[in-house]
């Protein structure tokens, strides 16, 4: 179960640090923002392992009233 | 009191760390200069609300004694008697004063036309003068003044605080370093709202009291405000403006009053530069400013803030964000318009201090006049930025009842 999630965030963290990058080339950013921008790629990994829980929280709801209907 | 002495080493600190005492500004050099602290006597004359203001500042500067006063109003007698203490003398007249005092210098903070009689009689009797701001009430007496300090070579500081203030030295150095490009044109306005008057206890008072808002006394605004603008200005630009132009009126307190309550003067200055600088008593939405405006930015000198006009971009990854909110949430447009409105630019501006500081530069100014009368050094400098700034407000005043273009006088002592 631990395992699992972490292997979730890890995912959400590769994923915005993959913005931070495609950010950087398409703006011409100095590349040293691969580093201090380390903040907002944590913020936003955060924000999308959050959003990743409610949608699984909400798939197990539907799915046990799908299951309950039957 | 405590309070003031907290805000003085606070402002006093504040111009350390922000790297301002430097060889550019020398006459600064006296406030961190190693010193014995022989203790200066001075006396003040004219202890109103100003005046009162100074002798507090000075009664927080180690090593003074004020010890002697002048005022010819009761309530303003009994007042400084009771701020210096029973030891200290009172006189009426000032020449009295000067004859029998032993002191080594006078700050004077009288009506404007009194300022050139007072501190030429102060200079000549080889004392050191610090005068309140504007410099004179008109042109010759400037000249008389600026004479005067040079002849009997005593310091002559004239009240423009902001040479003193950090958040003016710093905003200056910045110009220098070039944050702002080429100075390209200087907006200043000082706006409040309120007449501008003093309660009168007695109709026979009311000159004596409001003498501000009478032409005999004062050349209202110009002298009164837009004076600290002006030497701002020309200390930034490094010159004198050559020619002003302007318009005033009273179109508010119509309450007898001979000064305009709205002043609008346009500088020329010899590089090509412009002050354009207003003030009126009847609107403060914008409070007072000085914008020294550049290709580069702008700098705010009464605030301490930096604007550029090009800002830092956001980082990569903020502004993929911001293209991907775009996209997601922003309206398709059907036609583009054919106009846009200048939009004014978005940088939200550095303060340029690093940290918040009220002072505006009073108490600075007035420990760096006792530390210069007591190491006995005479600024020629600093006198000339108030002697220009005063001809320069005189000029725009000029301009305003005269209705025509005024140029900077010639067969002046600059």
């Amino acid at each position: 179960m631990k395992k699992r999630e972490l292997i979730i965030f890890l995912l959400c963290f590769a994923l915005a640090y993959a913005m931070n990058i495609i950010g950087i080339i398409k703006y011409a950013a100095p590349a040293r923002e691969l580093i201090t921008q380390l903040h907002l790629v944590l913020l936003i990994a955060l924000i999308l392992y959050g959003a990743v829980v409610i949608l699984r929280l909400l798939y197990y709801l539907i799915s046990r009233l799908w299951v309950r209907k039957k | 009191m405590e309070t003031d002495r907290r805000d003085f080493i606070k402002a006093f600190s504040a111009l350390a760390a922000a790297g301002i005492f430097s060889a550019r500004m020398p006459w600064l050099s006296s406030l961190y200069a190693q010193e014995d602290l022989r203790t200066v006597k001075l006396g003040i004359i004219g202890v109103g609300s100003r005046g009162s203001l100074l002798l507090t500042h000075l009664q927080e500067v180690p090593g003074v004694e004020i010890s002697c006063f002048c005022d010819d109003y009761e309530p303003n007698f009994e007042r400084a008697q009771q701020m210096i203490g029973m030891e200290a003398r009172g006189y009426r007249d000032y020449r009295r004063m000067l004859d029998q005092e032993q002191i080594d210098g006078v700050v004077i903070a009288t009506p404007l036309d009194r300022h050139a009689r007072m501190s030429i009689d102060a200079l000549d009797a080889g004392l050191h003068v610090f005068c309140e701001k504007a410099m004179a009430k008109t042109y010759e007496e400037c000249d008389l003044m600026l004479q005067a300090h040079r002849r009997n070579n005593r310091i002559l500081y004239i009240g423009h605080q902001r040479l003193f203030s950090a958040r003016t030295l710093k905003g200056v150095k910045e110009i220098e370093k070039g944050s702002i490009g080429d100075v390209t044109q200087i907006r200043a306005y000082w706006h409040r709202n309120n007449d501008w008057r003093r309660p009168v206890p007695s109709p026979g008072l009311e000159r004596k009291i409001n003498w501000r808002l009478y032409r005999e006394f004062s050349c209202g605004l110009m002298t009164e405000l837009a004076s600290h603008h002006l030497q701002v200005a020309n200390w930034i630009l490094k010159e004198n403006p050559d020619y002003a132009w302007g318009s005033g009126s009273i179109n508010h307190w119509k309450d007898g009053r001979e000064v305009y309550d709205n002043v609008n003067v346009v500088y020329h200055y010899p590089s090509g530069t412009h002050l354009v600088y207003d003030s009126l008593i009847s609107n403060k939405k914008y409070g007072m400013q000085i914008e020294v405006q550049g290709p580069l930015g702008t700098i705010e000198l009464e605030t301490g803030y930096l604007f550029k006009e090009f800002p830092e971009p956001a980082p990569g990854i903020i502004q993929l964000l911001n293209s991907i909110e775009k996209r997601v949430f922003d309206v398709v447009p059907v036609g583009g318009p054919t106009w846009v409105p200048e939009d004014p630019s978005e940088d939200k501006g550095t303060y340029l201090l690093d940290r918040i500081i009220k002072s505006d530069g009073t108490d600075i100014q007035m420990a760096s006049f006792v530390s210069d009368v007591r190491n006995n050094r005479v600024d020629p400098w600093l006198t000339e930025q108030g002697y220009s700034s005063g001809i320069a407000t005189l000029m725009g005043y000029e301009s305003m009842w005269s209705n025509r273009i005024v140029s900077w006088p010639g067969g002046l002592s600059l």
